[in-house]
């Protein structure tokens, strides 16, 4: 079973490198990629857990459930989350604005998913051991964040996350 | 969509980090771009030197970038902001690559 938490330690890890050398440019690009699917797979399995629940993990449901989730329209969510006031087709929630929590979250992920995309994709866009660092910490921030928000909100975001909010 | 003026840009920015980070930035650069999915962005890239703790000051990056996102769509421009933050050694490794 795929655990987050080892994904964040191997971003770290990535950036020990060797006692003589600083981290190459590909453990930098490793370092931020891993960064981001440690918040991605924090949501996958958060998600997962809530709306199949952590007993049912090696049924088809929860590996449907899981596979559902995708990153384009959970950017598009998490942009919209951060939005105040939300937008006009999120009124059923009844509620201006999310929380701190979750808006830190949601706006970690949209900054993390270009950054990954940068270091997958882009060999003109080098990549400092700050941004590693950097990366590996707002993924941490965001998954205490999500672990701090209220069950009934972190139940919405997940939701919305999934099947993203129709008017 | 409204699209704000590179120098309202910086404004934006350098306000941002002086309320958020608690710090005069010593650079500000903006770039407009899009994104990797092909939307409207900016790209902030600030000269500031970061505290230690890695989470306090991802908080502080998260808080810093969703200032300058509220000031920008209060302004109508749904532009997302991305944010980066450099301290001096890195700035100048970013000039020369």
């Amino acid at each position: 079973m795929l655990d987050p938490r080892e994904l964040l330690d191997a971003a770290r890890n990535s950036l020990a490198g060797s006692s003589s050398s600083p981290p190459t440019d590909g453990e930098l690009r490793r370092a931020v990629s891993t960064a981001y699917y440690s918040l991605f797979h924090t949501l996958l399995r958060e998600g997962t857990e809530r709306f199949i629940g952590a007993s049912r993990a090696a049924s088809p449901a929860y590996g449907f459930l899981y596979r559902g989730y995708n990153h384009a329209l959970m950017k598009r969510v998490c942009k919209d989350v951060d939005k105040d006031p939300l937008p006009k087709q999120y009124g059923r929630l009844g509620y201006r604005q999310f929380s701190d929590e979750i808006r830190t979250c949601a706006r970690t992920f949209v900054e993390l998913q270009q950054k990954r995309h940068e270091a997958d994709y882009d060999p003109q866009m080098s990549k400092t051991l700050t941004d590693a660092i950097d990366a590996i910490g707002d993924a941490e921030l965001a998954i205490r964040k999500l672990r701090a928000s209220s069950a009934a909100e972190r139940d919405d975001f997940l939701a919305l996350l999934l099947v993203g909010a129709r008017e | 969509m409204v699209q704000v003026s590179e120098q309202n840009l910086k404004e934006i920015g350098e306000t941002a980090a002086r309320e958020i980070m608690g710090a005069r930035a010593e650079q500000v650069e903006v770039k407009a771009g899009v994104d990797h999915t092909g939307e409207p962005a900016y790209f902030f890239a600030f000269l500031i030197e970061q505290e230690g703790d890695a989470v306090r000051a991802a908080l502080k990056r998260s808080r810093l970038g969703r200032k300058i996102r509220d000031d920008l769509l209060n302004l109508g421009d749904e532009a997302y902001p991305f944010i980066r933050v450099l301290g001096r050694d890195d700035w100048r490794k970013r000039e020369s690559a």
